[in-house]
């Protein structure tokens, strides 16, 4: 890619010299050869006239005596002229009187004199001048030349011509190669740099500015840009490594807060259901049954708290924890989680509908808990249908995988669908549906770290639809 | 071999009182009529086993097992089960980590540090009670105790 890159530049400036070179030799050598045809023609034209004066003036003593046989040889005397190829001598009266012809093959000779002058043809000239005597005019020369003489001479003007223009056009050439190094050396010397800057990413470098014309000013130009890039990517740089460790310290303490909830606030929760347990084993004998009842529910909430707290716990550490991506199968997960339902579901009646799945990329304990979450979802809302059905599909889509868990239960409003993926968001109350509210934000949760979307049709008493959009394999 | 041998001391550091009175009454309620000396934070754990301050003159017997909680004031648990792992004599020594919270880093720590064993206390004082009924036949009834402890004790 770079020498054609390099010779195109530098094959244009060589071809632009050289068709300048050559337009300016050529009009030269036009206007030249030009002249020199305007002036031999004319002396071409004289010699003719001078050659007709004197072959005229010999001849007029054959026109006054009427001797054709004299003023025949005179005529051959042209023979030494090789241009000329007829020639003739007219009377007074314009009558042919004498004739040469160089061959036999000549044209053929005007039989009158015509007017006086010279008459160039694209082949021949002719003329027509007054043989004098005394200072009256006695007869009428004629000679036709052609353009031999011309031919030959200009056949060597083209050749000197050509010879000229190839020297010329090879010492200009010469020169082209010379001057265009000087344009276009350090245009490529910036292509270079800038080639060499978009694949080494390394900003520091700088195009060479030796000159002060257009393109020392294109490559300080450059040079500036380069500097700004490069100032921005290092402050780019440094945001970055100062908003990592910013994160980075965020992490930690939410680590530490997590660590510090997990603790703190389950250890006194743990003395709470204790001692309660104590007291109601102390208690047993009294009369009052509300004793026992009491701290029945002070243990419970304990517990229930303790729960709580686990599940928030395990929630912030979805958000957190390292993802370890594969492919994952999705028939096989689901397989997996529905038979673990299944068993867990004790004698209800379910009538399940598996369609086949896909492949997606992601973590397979994350996505076991997306699908434990939408199954045991959709278990625990038929539980009041009488005939529960939950199917599991794909909706067919080019640019990623969605699949679908569906459910005839009790389904939900679609006014308070904005509720339903929130922490601690209930769409039931506890007596209806036992929960606490945070499967849903989960699902949420890890689908949103996959790069993928949840969300959810439904309505009260038809049941509820829940879609997961994941990424496809690559 | 004595299959019914109790574990005669037991050491447990633990800094909340009431998780204190929960595990002694845990004890209590198993019959596990052993001495526990209880210690209220790492330091402490660590004095009563290099023998150094107040426990410069205890009994010449090494406890069977010792109980630690990781969240304490001072030294912590991972700490004192660190200098104890790395003590010729006391490493022999079951240690077992009783806590309130199942952190992989802290489980991390503490298998690396030589930890024989690590138990999240149950939220439900029942089970809680179990739990420590479970603890007391493993390492004083099922697992054999390293000879040179069986020889001081003897």
């Amino acid at each position: 890619m770079a020498s054609t890159y390099r010779s195109s530049i530098q094959r244009k400036i060589t071809f632009v010299i050289l068709t300048a070179s050559f337009v300016s030799i050529a009009l030269t050598c036009a206007c030249f050869v030009a002249y020199e045809f305007l002036t031999f023609t004319q002396r071409m034209a004289e010699t003719l006239s001078a050659n007709a004066q004197l072959v005229g003036a010999n001849t007029t003593a054959a026109l006054s005596f009427d001797n054709k046989r004299d003023a025949q040889d005179n005529l051959r005397a042209l023979a030494a002229l090789p241009s000329v190829r007829i020639a003739a001598v007219y009377d007074k009266s314009g009558n042919l009187f004498a004739t040469y012809a160089r061959t036999s093959r000549e044209a053929p000779i005007p039989r009158t004199a015509a007017q006086d002058g010279i008459k160039f043809f694209s082949d021949r000239m002719i003329l027509f001048q007054p043989i004098m005597l005394d200072g009256s005019r006695i007869g009428t020369m004629f000679i036709e030349s052609g353009y031999g003489p011309i031919y030959s001479r200009f056949t060597t003007y083209g050749f000197i011509v050509i010879l000229v223009m190839l020297g010329s056009l090879a010492v200009a050439y010469l020169f082209a190669r010379r001057i265009q190094r000087k344009i276009s050396g350090p245009i490529l010397d910036l292509a270079d740099t800038a080639r060499s800057v978009s694949e080494s990413r390394n900003y520091s470098i700088r195009a060479k500015v030796d000159s002060d014309d257009e393109i020392g000013n294109l490559a300080a130009a450059f040079n500036e840009m380069l500097e700004q890039i490069h100032s921005l990517h290092e402050d780019l740089e440094q945001r970055v490594i100062q908003r990592t460790a910013e994160l980075e310290m965020a992490n930690k303490e939410l680590e530490a807060f997590s660590y510090s909830v997990s603790h703190d606030l389950r250890a006194p929760l743990r003395h709470l259901g204790g001692f309660a347990e104590l007291l109601r084993e102390k208690c047993n004998d009294q009369q009052d049954p509300n004793i026992v009842r009491y701290t029945g529910i002070i243990s419970d909430s304990a517990k229930k708290m303790a729960k709580l707290i686990d599940e928030l716990l395990e929630f912030s550490r979805m958000g957190r924890s390292e993802m370890k991506t594969q492919v994952v199968e999705l028939d096989d997960l689901v397989a997996e989680v529905v038979g673990e339902a299944k068993s867990g579901i004790g004698e209800r009646k379910i009538s399940w509908n598996i369609r086949p799945l896909a492949k997606t990329m992601g973590d397979y304990a994350m996505l076991k808990l997306v699908f434990q979450n939408l199954i045991s979802n959709a278990i625990k809302y038929t539980g009041k249908a009488d005939d529960a059905a939950i199917e599991i599909g794909l909706v067919p889509e080019p640019n990623r995988i969605v699949c679908y868990v569906k459910d005839n239960g009790a389904g939900f409003d679609m006014r308070f669908i904005d509720k339903l993926f929130g922490v601690f968001q209930r769409l039931h109350r506890l007596d209806e549906f036992e929960g606490i509210g945070i499967g849903l934000a989960n699902v949420r949760r890890i689908v949103e770290r996959h790069g993928g979307k949840v969300w959810a049709e439904g309505e009260v008493g038809k049941g509820a639809t829940f879609y997961v959009s994941l990424p496809l394999t690559n | 071999m004595d299959k019914n041998r109790p574990l005669k001391r037991i050491l447990l550091a633990e800094d909340n009182e009431n998780d204190i009175e929960l595990t002694l009454e845990a004890f209590r309620q198993n019959d596990l009529g052993n001495v526990v000396d209880v210690v209220r934070d790492g330091s402490e754990a660590l004095d009563y086993l290099f023998r150094r301050g107040k426990f410069t003159s205890r009994p010449e017997m090494e406890p069977d097992a010792i109980l630690l909680d990781i969240k304490m004031p001072r030294v912590d648990g991972l700490e004192v089960l660190k200098v104890l792992k790395q003590d010729p004599v006391l490493k022999v020594i079951p240690v077992v980590m009783l806590t309130t919270s199942r952190e992989d880093s802290d489980l991390l720590k503490c298998y690396d540090y030589g930890v024989n064993s690590f138990v999240v206390k149950p939220m439900d004082f029942a089970e809680f009670v179990r739990c420590v009924k479970t603890m007391g036949l493993f390492w004083g009834a099922l697992n054999e105790p390293p000879p040179q402890k069986k020889d001081a004790g003897a």
